[in-house]
């Protein structure tokens, strides 16, 4: 679980890095994440981890299925998947319920719980990404660890449900052999910890692509001054959309530099999706919250991507603010609209860096039938950057 | 008093407020004034959701609509803040335009900057006649002064029902329509109703699960539309006054308001209690919890306070002399199902 790269690696030595030891094309050793290559996106600061977690309370576990090689067999494999879990505190979530908010940028995808979410205000289960086979597998797993822990989940009347999004990995995994299990959802609720967050080739976002470069799952924060108070937006995605000519990153056409590099060998499908869950400590209202979802969509944007036809572009928004138990008359609190347009601000931010994080942190992938996603060459990412004035 | 109590008729069985009627709220005033002379039937009624002097007060609305529902501003902040801060006008579609731009005035006059907190944007509810009137007729009769007529005449306590405002001109179930207001009580909050019935067919007409079938023969009208506002001192956020408004919906279904014919039909809610600023953090507002029970007893209340105010509004109608033709009104024969059944 741990982050494959030196989280101690500054701007300077990041700079600093033999770029030209790196031949065109050749996979480098350490995948980095976009800040670490001396990229910035935007202007708010990061929080500690720049990652979802620097939401207090708010834990990701990444359960990560890799097995076999060569010809697929279906059944078989070869397996690139996995499950992300994202667990938005640490009591009981039916009982402790998170205002929150879902908005649908492309409607060709599965989030699963979305009713409950709508109809009343409330998250009130984790939020689990996975592959697009698997939904059922992920929801039984995660549901059945909600019994365990509210075994009267089923007699307040509300139907809690857990929350499931998929997109589509089958270039590289054996999707129709579904090799997530219910226990894999599980395992990554029970993985789900605080601190830095595993990116690239993980969980849900294993087999998954952007911009026709290996991408996968993605996070970054902000915080956000309000008068006196700090709050923190975090966001987490799992990218899998976009064509490469569209590829921006801090508004540099990077996709339009790199024209090689493509999928190699089978026929890579065009369907492209996105998911994000967006967590933020400042107490949000539903309605606010979907303010926010719909800024995830011009984060996206920010990156090059247009929300095609074939996409699956759902964001789901909530807020660690308060928590709605039943049963207690506390007061409920909102963010004063004031302060409303840096909340917005931090979530384009923090979308478009975690878009561009899942892509600076996949390694480049081989999967079923050989079927190759290229890793984004960092150092090509740089020169292209240098080039246009925006890297020393 | 209302006419339904004066006929010994009561719809469901939750209990009413003081008045019956959307200005058992405290606070919400109702006006009507009748536009455009004798010779066309149509008004404007405004629902106020305080009194025109107070200044800076955001409150929060939820909508929902059939089919999208006729012509409405205000929507976009409605929906997307979830707030709103201006009377609401319900006007004769054609005269949408004219309203609106008298409202602005009216906004400007109370706020020049005409902030979302004060009147920006105005919420006006378009109602088409389905050709009572000529258009084109319509279209040029209100004037600026009229929407500071109706907003002068609004008051609380009791109001007028049945062909007045906006309901001059409303036909619905093959019989006079016009407006209706409601109120009952849910625990220790209430929900206001006011609703401009126009719609629904002579066969269609169903009160408190009682069919009441009028032996009319409905003159030939076009697709109509229907609009309610429901008002609530229950402290609902925006997403709780949509779920709301979704049930004020069922509420004109349950009457058969809705029907194959009904083109559009528009409900807005609103509470009248104003999240204040945070004594511990300014960055914050607050307003009061609300239980599930609390909310749940509010739909129940809502739903009933719609289908009695639909029914007021028929009772109180008047008939109408139209070009050699007589537009009738609900026979009181048929309210004696809903008589003496408690």
């Amino acid at each position: 679980m741990d982050r494959r790269t030196f989280l101690g690696l500054g701007l300077g030595a990041a700079a600093a890095w033999p770029l030209r030891s790196w031949s065109a094309g050749a996979q480098p050793v350490k995948r980095l994440r976009l800040r670490e290559l001396g990229i910035a996106i935007g202007e708010l600061e990061p929080g500690v981890h720049n990652a979802i977690t620097d939401v207090a309370g708010v834990r990701v576990g990444h359960v990560t299925l890799l097995k076999g090689e060569g010809p697929l067999v279906i059944g078989r494999g070869p397996v690139r998947t996995g499950v992300t879990a994202i667990v938005p505190h640490a009591g009981v979530l039916s009982k402790e319920g998170l205002y929150a908010a879902d908005f649908t940028l492309n409607g060709n995808g599965e989030l699963t719980g979305v009713g409950h979410v709508r109809r009343r205000g409330l998250l009130a289960a984790p939020i689990l990404f996975t592959n697009t086979s698997s939904i059922g597998n992920v929801y039984d797993g995660a549901l059945g660890w909600m019994l365990e822990r509210d075994a009267k989940l089923f007699n307040g009347g509300e139907h809690i449900e857990p929350i499931v999004g998929e997109t589509w990995g089958d270039f590289l995994n054996d999707t129709a052999g579904r090799h997530v299990r219910p226990e894999h959802a599980r395992a990554a609720l029970e993985n789900a910890q605080g601190g830095p967050v595993a990116e690239g080739n993980v969980g849900g976002g294993t087999a998954m692509r952007a911009f026709r470069f290996k991408a996968g799952i993605g996070t970054s924060s902000r915080l956000v001054p309000c008068d006196e108070t700090t709050y923190t937006v975090g966001v987490i995605v799992q990218a899998n959309f976009g064509g490469r000519s569209q590829l921006l990153v801090d508004g540099v056409p990077v996709g339009r530099e790199i024209p090689d590099l493509m999928p190699e060998r089978g026929q890579a499908t065009k369907s492209k999706s996105m998911l994000v869950a967006v967590a933020t400590d400042a107490p949000l209202l539903p309605v606010q919250l979907q303010r926010l979802c719909k800024r995830v969509g011009l984060g996206m944007a920010r990156t090059g991507a247009i929300s095609t036809h074939g996409s699956g572009d759902l964001f789901l928004a909530f807020s660690t603010g308060q928590k709605v138990v039943h049963g207690q008359r506390r007061p409920v609190q909102t963010l004063d609209n004031r302060w409303i347009s840096r909340m917005h601000q931090a979530v384009v931010e923090s979308t478009e860096e975690a878009i561009l994080n899942s892509l600076t942190m996949a390694e480049t992938m081989v999967g079923r039938d050989g079927n190759t996603y290229h890793a984004l060459p960092l150092d090509r990412l740089v020169q292209i950057m240098r080039a246009h004035g925006r890297l020393k | 008093m209302k006419g339904l109590r004066a006929l010994g008729v009561e719809v469901g069985g939750l209990p009413a407020g003081t008045l019956d009627a959307i200005t058992d709220i405290e606070g919400v005033q109702v006006g009507h004034i009748a536009i455009g002379g004798e010779e066309l039937n149509i008004g404007l009624s405004a629902v106020l959701p305080y009194s025109l002097d107070v200044k800076e007060r955001e409150l929060s609305i939820g909508r929902w609509s059939l089919d999208g529902g006729g012509a409405i501003s205000g929507l976009g902040v409605a929906e997307d803040f979830g707030t709103f801060s201006s009377p609401i006008v319900f006007a004769p579609a054609p005269v949408f335009g004219r309203v609106y731009e008298a409202m602005i005035q009216q906004g400007i006059q109370r706020d020049s900057g005409l902030s979302t907190g004060a009147g920006w944007p105005p919420v006006v509810l378009g109602v088409d006649d389905g050709a009572a009137n000529d258009a084109r007729r319509v279209y040029e009769s209100a004037r600026e002064e009229d929407v500071q007529r109706v907003l002068a005449a609004a008051s609380s306590g009791e109001i007028a029902e049945g062909n007045v405002g906006i309901g001059r001109a409303l036909r619905a179930f093959g019989v006079r329509g016009g407006v209706g207001t409601a109120s009952r009580l849910a625990g220790s909050y209430s929900v206001g109703v006011f609703v401009a019935v126009n719609g629904g067919l002579p066969t269609g007409l169903v009160i408190d699960g009682h069919s009441l079938l009028l032996e009319t023969v409905a003159p030939s009208l076009g697709p109509q539309e229907f609009a309610t506002v429901i008002a609530t001192d229950a402290p609902l956020a925006a997403f709780e006054l949509r779920a709301l408004a979704q049930r004020g919906g069922l509420g004109a279904g349950r009457c058969g308001l809705w029907n194959p014919h009904t083109r559009a039909g528009q409900v807005l809610a609103f509470s009248t209690v104003e999240s204040k600023e945070s004594t511990v953090d300014k960055t914050l507002k607050e307003r009061p919890a609300l239980e599930d029970d609390e909310l749940y007893a509010l739909f129940a209340a809502c739903v009933e306070a719609v289908e009695a105010a639909i029914l007021s509004a028929l009772v109180a109608a008047t008939p109408l002399r139209v070009g050699g033709q007589t537009l009738g009104v609900l026979p009181a024969a048929v309210l004696q199902k809903l008589k003496g059944k408690k």
